[in-house]
């Protein structure tokens, strides 16, 4: 959009960008919320709560502990802007899905295996080193923003939620040891802490999916996209419910149920989920699991 | 300059998108399940069919309980190579009792980590063979599918093709193909002067027969839809015609009388039509005529070879082969002949079109030097490679028009085999043949 | 009748000398097809199969380029050569036998086989035979001659040879 251009006209140039280097510092002066910038590269899409925690919301320490699974890649670069959310800014979650993107990374967390544990030395930095996949567009990833999303570092948010974010952006178990409290106000959860028993349902039922999208024509355009309800003790409250199939088409007609069968088993086999029972109103009734082939 | 000046714009115009696209507060983000593995082939146990009592049977397997061994070795056998299942037993495994046919200790299994089993009984019931067949989830622990049939004892391997069909669909998604028969031309000899006899046989290569003596060459063999007949080309007389087959009765019929060389043989799918193709003075056209006999209709006119023709699943449309751009390439056409469409522009030569059952996928050799064996939808969309050899040529789909089976030949020897490939292209594999094998032609899921 | 054949030679020679020959590279001594009938020592039995192969030196065959069936000049002189010879043995009949190379798919070549033979059949008729002398029959690609998956051998594959019947 930017790009059309200034022919030649280098003091025009030099003052319009001074003009917006100073627009841009006022903008940020006033925007609370992470700088908004490009589409990420990495092509993570976050999820955004919209309930913020009012309270500080510890999150579960052990739910948290362990690392994040590798995150989902969305298929392509959304440039899905964060909402201007005048409190606590948005809580980029590293788990998500790739349509309802309601806000953009605004820095590169890709991680295409999870490997946890190396990441921990890097949590420390505000801003752990990208680890850029074939980043499709380097030049993309617009420095500039990290920088100031810095400041509104971990530490710095009231919010606990925010910081289990980040953590999870970071794929650093040790810092929510820290920060997240062992006493967990279950009183009020915030939606960040939901969004975590989310990450940690999905690390449940990845491994039962992989290599499980049956063979077939265009079978990787399938979605399967299942509901569930789970007691107490991480079971099924009742067999999961298909809430809806996506990308059915001529050639991959005949393999639909059979992915929908595949999905069901694949959270059958998941059971007992392994989550904390005080909070157990938090996950009882989960986000819909959207399950589907790697594009 | 240019290029920071970009970025700022960017910057501000970012945020103001922001505001445009406000977060829906009443969805929540999904939980995205995601496989990024390959596919990993289900194990599945084959455990031997279990008989009440072990007695003899007018099958050539056997005892039945003889006869248990050999249809979970062919239910094995057909399991293997589709490149769906990862199949073991019944070699070594533990056998269950009659009683345990449909109640196996899942435990057990679980203990040996095989993700399905499949268990079935046999029995003499009069002078029938009955048949169970049980597919269980071992890691659930539940029965997913399960039948019975009753069959002739001359009949025994269909029971066995039954199960795998059974075990195949459910794991699958598609439907069955494996009780089904193959109709290809057997060739031996030396290059030059090849004997090329028409046969038939099972799916897996079973209850295999020579139907020609091979004195006149035979070639492009077709069954019939109802497996009564098939259509090829014989060289009696010295002439290349088309003849009906009976086999029944081991006669055989020519479909038209002429003086012409007549090719290419093709039912339509309710098998009451028949397709040919006739050379007259070089030309070569596409003419139909009811399988009863009578008159034909001429169903393409322009100059240059019109050759083949596949119809639709719903006998509307007809696919066929034409050189009238030039070159071999795949046109549609009307069932009475009008409207004729090239669909092929891929680059170097199309031939052999041949319309899936399922009607979603084309199938064709596909010429560029090498032959490839080929798919593209019905409109003609994007060429999709299933194989990559010297020469694959004439594929014929299965049944389920999931599996596409093609013959391939040697360099220099010109020795050809039958061969396999699915829709993905991926699980290639050559089928078994007494001898060299051409002009592979599938007929349908039997009753 | 022979001032007749030459002259239709020279026109048709005339007429086509422009193609580009496509004949084999080196032309190995033709085996013949699989009906010819050995000479013996007095020489072939006139009206003979073997009498028509000495007749035409050889040029019992024209060749092709690929996918094509058109009769070039070099085709010209063998099928003036053998129609000559089958004007000489007006009670003789022959068979044109049409093939390909194995370049092509099985059911096309057919065709092609045919198409070839016809263009054959076609050219000697034009230059007085009687076309009802003519038959034609298509090997497509099931009878090579030359057995190798070359260039070479390919071109020796895609030919008409005309065969007379005793």
């Amino acid at each position: 959009m930017a790009s059309r251009a200034l022919h030649g006209e280098d003091y025009a140039g030099l003052a319009l960008a001074a003009a917006l280097h100073a627009g841009l510092l006022a903008l940020l002066i006033y925007q609370p919320g992470p700088a908004r910038q490009l589409p990420a590269p990495e092509r993570i899409a976050v999820t955004l709560s919209e309930e913020t925690g009012l309270q500080s919301a510890s999150p579960e320490p052990q739910a948290q502990a362990a690392p994040p699974a590798a995150p989902v890649i969305a298929p392509e670069p959304e440039p899905a802007p964060a909402p201007p959310g005048a409190a606590p800014p948005s809580q980029p979650l590293p788990k998500v899905q790739a349509e309802p993107v309601a806000a953009q990374v605004p820095r590169p967390a890709p991680r295409p295996i999870p490997k946890p544990k190396q990441r921990v030395a890097a949590t420390p930095a505000p801003r752990p080193v990208a680890q850029p996949r074939p980043a499709p567009r380097p030049a993309a990833q617009n420095r500039p923003a990290p920088v100031q999303r810095a400041a509104p570092a971990p530490a710095a948010r009231p919010a606990g939620g925010s910081r289990i974010a980040d953590d999870f952006l970071k794929g650093v178990p040790g810092a929510q040891a820290n920060a997240a409290s062992r006493n967990p106000p279950a009183a009020n959860i915030g939606p960040q802490i939901r969004a975590s028993f989310a990450q940690s349902v999905l690390r449940q039922v990845r491994p039962n999916w992989q290599g499980r999208v049956p063979q077939g024509v265009n079978t990787e355009k399938l979605v399967t996209i299942l509901a569930i309800e789970l007691n107490r003790d991480g079971t099924l409250a009742k067999p999961p419910t298909i809430v809806g199939q996506e990308g059915i088409d001529d050639s991959n007609r005949a393999q639909a149920q059979r992915h929908a069968e595949a999905a069901m088993r694949a959270v059958q086999l998941s059971t007992p989920f392994q989550l904390p029972a005080e909070f157990y109103d938090t996950w009882k009734k989960l986000p819909p699991l959207r399950f589907r082939k790697s594009t | 300059m240019k290029f920071r000046l970009t970025i700022l714009l960017t910057l501000l115009a970012t945020p103001a998108l922001a505001q445009q696209i406000p977060a829906d507060p009443t969805s929540e983000a999904a939980i995205d399940v995601v496989d990024d593995s390959d596919w990993q082939d289900t194990s599945i146990a084959i455990t031997d069919f279990a008989t009440d009592a072990d007695v003899p049977t007018a099958t050539n397997a056997g005892t039945t309980a003889q006869l248990g061994r050999g249809l979970s070795r062919i239910i094995a056998g057909n399991l293997r190579n589709n490149g769906l299942f990862k199949p073991t037993g019944p070699d070594g495994l533990p056998q269950p009792s009659f009683g345990e046919v449909q109640a196996p200790s899942f435990g057990l299994w679980q203990g040996r980590s095989t993700e399905m089993l499949v268990q079935g009984s046999v029995r003499a019931v009069g002078g029938q063979i009955a048949v169970g067949c049980y597919l269980f989830d071992v890691a659930l622990g539940q029965q997913l599918t399960g039948a019975t049939w009753t069959v002739a004892p001359g009949d025994w391997r269909r029971a066995a093709h039954k199960c795998s069909d059974l075990v195949y669909s459910r794991l699958s998604g598609e439907n069955p193909f494996f009780d089904s028969r193959i109709a290809y031309i057997a060739e031996t000899g030396p290059k030059s002067r090849r004997i090329k006899r028409l046969a038939v046989m099972d799916s897996d290569g079973a209850n295999h027969r020579f139907l020609t003596t091979g004195q006149a060459m035979a070639l492009t063999p077709r069954y019939s839809p109802d497996y009564r007949s098939i259509l090829y080309l014989s060289y009696l007389n010295g002439n290349p015609r088309i003849y009906v087959y009976d086999l029944a009765t081991n006669s055989q019929r020519l479909v038209t009388a002429t003086g012409n060389p007549t090719f290419a043989p093709r039912w339509s799918p309710d098998g009451r039509w028949i397709l040919y193709s006739m050379a007259t003075a070089g030309n070569t056209d596409i003419y139909r005529i009811s399988a009863q006999g009578g008159a034909s209709q001429r169903l393409t006119s322009s100059p240059g070879i019109n050759i083949g023709g596949s119809f639709s699943p719903d006998s509307s449309k007809i696919v066929f082969e034409s050189d009238r751009s030039g070159s071999q390439q795949v046109y549609v056409m009307n069932v009475d002949g009008s409207d004729q469409r090239r669909i092929s522009f891929f680059g170097g030569r199309a031939a052999t079109p041949e319309w899936s059952p399922r009607g979603d996928q084309i199938a064709f050799t596909h010429i560029a030097g090498n032959f490839r064996v080929a798919v593209m939808s019905p409109g003609g969309g994007t060429l999709r490679y299933l194989t990559d050899s010297w020469q694959d040529e004439a594929p014929s789909w299965a049944p389920n028009g999931r599996i596409i089976q093609f013959f391939r030949s040697e360099r220099g020897s010109g020795k050809a085999s039958l061969w396999q490939v699915d829709l993905t292209g991926r699980n290639e594999r050559r089928l078994p043949t007494p001898a060299d094998a051409s002009d592979p032609a599938w007929g349908p899921i039997r009753p | 009748m022979n001032r007749m054949t030459t002259l239709l030679l020279m026109s048709g020679a005339l007429a086509l000398s422009a193609c580009a020959s496509k004949a084999p590279k080196q032309l190995p001594p033709d085996p013949g097809p699989a009906t010819s009938i050995g000479t013996d020592s007095q020489g072939p039995v006139p009206g003979s199969q073997a009498d028509f192969v000495a007749f035409t030196r050889g040029q019992d065959t024209i060749y092709f380029e690929t996918d094509r069936y058109n009769i070039d000049s070099e085709d010209v002189a063998a099928l003036t050569s053998q129609a000559q010879w089958l004007l000489r043995h007006p009670g003789k009949r022959a068979t044109i036998e049409g093939h390909c190379d194995e370049r092509g798919t099985r059911e096309y070549n057919l065709a092609l086989g045919e198409r070839r033979a016809n263009a054959a059949k076609s050219y000697l008729a034009s230059l007085g035979v009687d076309a009802s002398r003519l038959a034609t029959v298509s090997y497509g690609k099931e009878r090579p001659l030359a057995l190798g998956s070359d260039e070479d051998s390919w071109a020796r594959n895609r030919r008409a040879v005309t065969v007379t019947i005793d």
